[in-house]
């Protein structure tokens, strides 16, 4: 049985066409797709080895390698989700995913070994865990929570041969977990299928081609890493994963890409402002860059059309759409919008259908402002394990007079514009972006307000130019507590991604509140005067 | 091994203000803070500006390289070179 609409079958396909062509070229290294075929058919094989069912999830807790994509091609293959964990991310974020979705399985590296024991506390899901970085099949390898490691050298031994893999289209293939307002990360479902109308979409759309040289700047926690793996192994084209000793400096990045002369790169907007501000990208050479697509945040119109006018001869889409639709809207950009008018989010990608409601769920006249709801064969399966969660965001309403079906609620407010395209007005909730990231600030709230010196805690997102936002969190601490900001951002770094750390801390012997007795966080926000450009 | 005054500077600002969340006390300034992924963009920009304002220098932005931030000693190194300029 080879389901044909499977994840992994671009790899196999590809590697059928031409098997010595260059699958993933990484510092120096090139696998090709023969071996990138060979090698995550003995992962596979080694995941059944080792318990390891159709149905299954196996987390991914290492650096950006070729090794690491060996892995979540050979946890597919095997039928199980990959769930990819911030490599940034403390020890025990990791373990409570882990747990959440009881992993059958683990793929770190050596040096994590003692805080993932330290983590585990003696109690883990796993049946097993392997060493990406273990090139010794006979090393003596950590124990974490009582089980061994197996190395990677290991995998030599099973065989290579095409796996026979016993997953369908509408199994899950990943599970990416998202900040959870109520303190808790969410693990978002989706199917291989949800994945594929999207990343064959794209590979017709953008034309892609083997010719093409693909940047790959995302982490694989980070949806936007699927187009880059998944478009580019449709037409066995070569992806260059970002080098984690170079990914933090802009600089670095853009004289890589520029000089390995990369077609296509797929970015959020912090990323790329930050190349144009302080990456030097106006003295490189761009001639080779083809497309060029962002998503993830609203671009800053001024920077858009600095990146315009270095790269006049390259193709410009706005890609939109939350972790749980994936894209779902997208927009040709021919020129950036003129002075403040807010770029589009354009319309729904062929897959889906945007609507735009209000809180009676009816379409709002044109012109109106309601709120984004998508439907279509992108939309996620659920969040792992939270079906109340699940339901509320996932409903059965009436899109057309006596149809209905399922629809995400996607809590963004959006108007639909004279021609038809949909602009983007910001959020319902609390729910904010700091350089691409999405971040819910109940959850970083919640974290401050488990401290015992902390009384009551908000958490504003100050606008900035480049990173769209920056985190402060505004503290009242308890009566003759002694707390400092560092030991603040402390605690909320043994458990959240440092993305979600705030940079600052206030302390305040009150917070201003609304008549009605809320937190009045405007008035917080507007305390903070936004940062000008660098 | 003595460090130099930059070098302490730096160790100083690293281990309270951008590590503070792991124990780094014993950081040399010769190990790699790159090869763990110490220091992510956010890290970075926070050192340049602590490097500037600690320094009264201005690094350029073609500067900052990760051979340049490859350890304690290497940020030392271009501070001292950017600061002779």
């Amino acid at each position: 049985m080879n389901v044909h609409r499977l994840l992994p079958r671009l790899v196999t396909l590809s590697a059928e066409r031409h098997a010595g062509a260059p699958a993933i070229v990484m510092d120096g290294v090139t696998l090709d797709y023969g071996t990138l075929e060979q090698r995550s058919n003995r992962f596979a094989r080694s995941l059944v080895a080792h318990g390891v069912r159709r149905g299954d999830r196996v987390a991914l807790w290492l650096p950006k390698s070729p090794d690491a994509i060996v892995a979540l091609y050979g946890i597919m293959k095997a039928g199980a989700a990959y769930v990819p964990v911030d490599p940034a991310s403390p020890a025990v974020r990791l373990a409570y995913i882990a747990h959440d979705c009881e992993v059958a399985g683990l793929v770190t590296t050596r040096d994590r070994a003692a805080s993932l024991d330290e983590a585990f506390a003696g109690r883990a899901p796993m049946r097993a865990l392997w060493f990406a970085d273990e090139t010794d099949p006979r090393a003596e390898l950590p124990r974490v929570a009582g089980l061994p490691g197996v190395p990677w050298a290991a995998l030599s031994a099973e065989e290579s041969r095409a796996f026979d893999s016993p997953a369908l289209e509408d199994d899950l293939a990943y599970i990416l977990y998202t900040s959870g307002s109520t303190g808790e990360p969410k693990g978002v479902m989706l199917s291989h299928r949800n994945c594929r109308v999207f990343t064959d979409w794209a590979a017709e759309t953008f034309a892609l081609t083997e010719r093409d040289r693909v940047a790959n700047q995302a982490p694989f926690h980070f949806d936007l890493s699927t187009f880059d793996l998944f478009s580019t192994a449709a037409v066995g084209a070569a992806l260059h994963p970002v080098s984690p000793r170079i990914a933090a400096f802009p600089a670095a990045v853009a004289a890589r890409w520029a000089q390995e002369q990369l077609s296509v790169w797929y970015c959020t907007p912090s990323s790329l402002v930050l190349m144009l501000t302080r990456g030097g990208l106006d003295k490189l050479d761009l001639s080779a860059l083809r497309l060029l697509l962002f998503a993830g945040e609203v671009f800053p119109n001024k920077y858009l059309r600095q990146l315009m006018a270095l790269a006049p001869h390259a193709r410009f889409a706005n890609l939109f759409g939350p972790t749980e639709t994936n894209v779902c809207t997208w927009l040709e950009v021919k020129h950036a919008p003129d002075g403040d008018t807010p770029l589009s989010i354009g319309r729904a990608c062929p897959y889906d259908e945007a609507l735009v409601l209000d809180d009676a769920l009816r379409p709002v006249p044109a012109g109106g402002v309601g709120e984004l709801w998508v439907r279509g064969a992108s939309v996620m399966h659920g969040y792992w394990g939270k079906p109340e969660r699940s339901a509320l965001a996932l409903q059965t309403i009436d899109i057309a007079p006596g149809i209905r079906d399922r629809a995400y609620r996607t809590g963004d407010l959006a108007r639909v514009l004279p021609d038809g395209n949909l602009e983007f007005l910001g959020r319902r909730d609390h729910q904010v972006k700091t350089r691409g990231y999405r971040v819910e600030l109940g959850e970083v709230e919640t974290r401050l307000a488990a401290h015992l010196g902390v009384d009551e805690a908000v958490v504003i997102a100050v606008p900035d130019e480049e990173i769209t936002n920056r985190l402060k969190a505004v503290v009242v601490c308890r009566a003759g507590a002694e707390v400092t900001a560092d030991e603040l951002r402390q605690h909320c770094a043994r458990t959240l991604p440092r993305y979600m750390v705030p940079e600052t801390v206030e302390f305040r012997k009150e917070l201003p509140r609304t008549s009605s007795g809320k937190v009045d966080r405007r008035a917080l926000l507007a305390s903070n005067t936004p940062k000008g450009a660098r | 091994m003595s460090l130099s005054p930059t070098e302490t500077a730096i160790h100083q600002f690293l281990v309270e203000d951008v590590f503070y969340d792991r124990d780094l006390s014993s950081l040399g300034v010769d190990d790699s803070l790159l090869a763990k992924g110490l220091l992510d963009s956010m890290a970075i920009l926070k050192t340049v500006t602590f490097c500037e304002e600690q320094f009264g220098i201005t690094i350029p932005d073609q500067e900052v390289l990760p051979d340049h931030f490859e350890s304690i000693r290497a940020i030392a190194k271009l501070v001292e070179r950017v600061r002779g300029k």
